[in-house]
């Protein structure tokens, strides 16, 4: 009597599907490494280094802050940068003047391989003498910190209108055009300079010896400090539309050639 | 049966959703990069300090007025005297220096155009005085004695629209009855 042949448990429909899936994954990665392989000359090394994205940040003419990306995803970069830093003499233990226009010249380079559209975001504050950020008070405003925006034909002040979430502390600047590979942007500010009207509060507090009276007056905002912080954001000029959407989260009309920002909305 | 079944859908849909993954992550791939740079200044304010030093020197009284304070400011002095002495006074600048007002004006001030900074030492401002004539005839009336009164004041410097170097005279922090200490 012939043993039946039991039937064979293994999925072989399900096993072949996912081997095709294997199969295919496969083939996208060896055929990534076989044009490795295959282009391995100068010419692909050119092809790759097209595709580095970087940008900078110039304070002054001076690089404060940049980023670069590598084929690879991988980057390098200065840390965060340091703005204001040689805004006052500290050798001569100079002190801010209020009203004074001290030199704020901020300015963006293209430091990768690829044209860039780019964008400047500026947050303006203040903190207080003991170092806490000033959010609601109702005379320092963020506006006293007057960053003065210069070369409008060229960078695009997004007033914000239209974004429920607008604060006078943010300030976003688009460079309308494409920004050419190793190329530097036009000024977005010249100056930069503090309300004269914050020396303008004086408290008084008096103290009796004896028959006399001392008076001692002081300004009310002594010891406040002011920021700023700038963040520069780049993005490829393919497909720039949808890639900034995706990047920057706002939608932006280009002109008809595509080579310059006409309009943003949220 | 049924639980290959199950198992069948299962790999089905992840090997769809693996291959899936690989397109949507080379649509979504944009190029971006981005650096940020933030820094503060302290915006120290205060009062300044400053001295008066006077001689009299040959019907002459010579005046300096130093900054001795931590801040910038402008200084300006009103001379009171006798009217009869006010009529002969003349100010000059012996070191040959055009810093001060070569006469009061409407106000009765003479101002000292520079700044002040904080250390210096304005250039010397020296009021001259003559007395007045004795009568041709009759009782001479000329006090034998009279002041000179010099009264200086210091402004912060404030900064105009076109960024130069102001002074505020109308600053006055002071309140109508405090009553002042050391500004005079």
């Amino acid at each position: 009597m012939m043993k039946r042949k039991k039937k064979s448990q293994f999925p072989l429909k399900p096993a072949l599907l996912l081997g095709a899936a294997g199969v295919l994954l496969l083939a996208s990665t060896v055929g990534s490494t076989r044009a490795a392989l295959t282009y391995y000359n100068e010419e692909y090394f050119a092809q790759v280094s097209m595709s580095s994205i970087g940008v900078a940040l110039l304070e002054n003419d001076v690089e404060v802050s940049r980023r670069e990306y590598t084929d690879d995803g991988q980057w390098v970069d200065s840390g965060e940068g340091v703005l204001l830093a040689n805004m006052l003499d500290e050798d001569q233990n100079e002190k801010l003047v209020p009203g004074k226009a001290y030199q704020e010249e901020l300015s963006v380079a293209n430091v990768g391989n690829i044209d860039t559209f780019v964008r400047v975001i500026v947050n303006r504050y203040w903190k207080n003498s003991e170092g806490q950020i000033i959010t609601k008070d109702t005379k320092l405003e963020p506006e006293w910190i007057e960053l003065n925006l210069v070369n409008d034909d060229v960078w695009l002040y997004d007033d914000q209108s239209d974004d429920p979430d607008y604060s006078p502390e943010h300030m976003v600047l688009y460079y309308r055009d494409i920004l050419p590979a190793n190329m530097k942007t036009e000024p977005l500010s010249d100056t930069i300079r503090i309300n004269p009207e914050i020396a303008r509060d004086v408290t008084v507090s008096s103290r009796v010896e004896g028959n006399v009276t001392h008076y001692t007056y002081e300004y009310r905002y002594d010891g406040y400090s002011f920021y700023l912080d700038a963040e520069v954001n780049a993005v490829q000029t393919h497909n720039a539309v949808d890639a900034i959407r995706s990047a920057w989260g706002v939608d932006v009309t280009l002109s008809e050639d595509g080579t310059s920002i006409t309009g943003v909305s949220h | 049966m049924r639980n290959w079944k199950f198992g069948k859908a299962a790999l089905l849909a992840a090997a769809l959703a693996l291959t899936a993954s690989l397109s949507v992550g080379s649509a979504l791939a944009y190029f971006t990069a981005y650096c940020t740079a933030k820094g503060g200044v302290p915006v120290n304010m205060g009062f300044t300090d400053t001295e008066i030093r006077e001689e009299v020197i040959d019907d002459a009284k010579h005046v300096w007025i130093k900054n001795t304070g931590d801040y910038d400011c402008f200084i300006r002095v009103k001379v009171f005297a006798p009217d009869e002495i006010m009529n002969l006074i003349t100010y000059t600048e012996p070191e040959g220096t055009d810093n001060w007002s070569d006469a009061p004006d409407a106000d009765g001030y003479l101002y000292y155009t520079p700044v002040l900074h904080p250390g210096e030492e304005a250039s010397e401002l020296v009021v001259k005085y003559e007395r007045p004539a004795p009568p041709a005839a009759g009782e001479d009336t000329r006090p034998e004695e009279f002041n000179i009164i010099v009264v200086y004041e210091y402004s912060p410097v404030f900064f105009d629209e076109d960024g130069n170097a102001v002074p505020d005279w109308n600053f006055n922090v002071f309140e109508d009855d405090a009553e002042q200490e050391g500004n005079e």
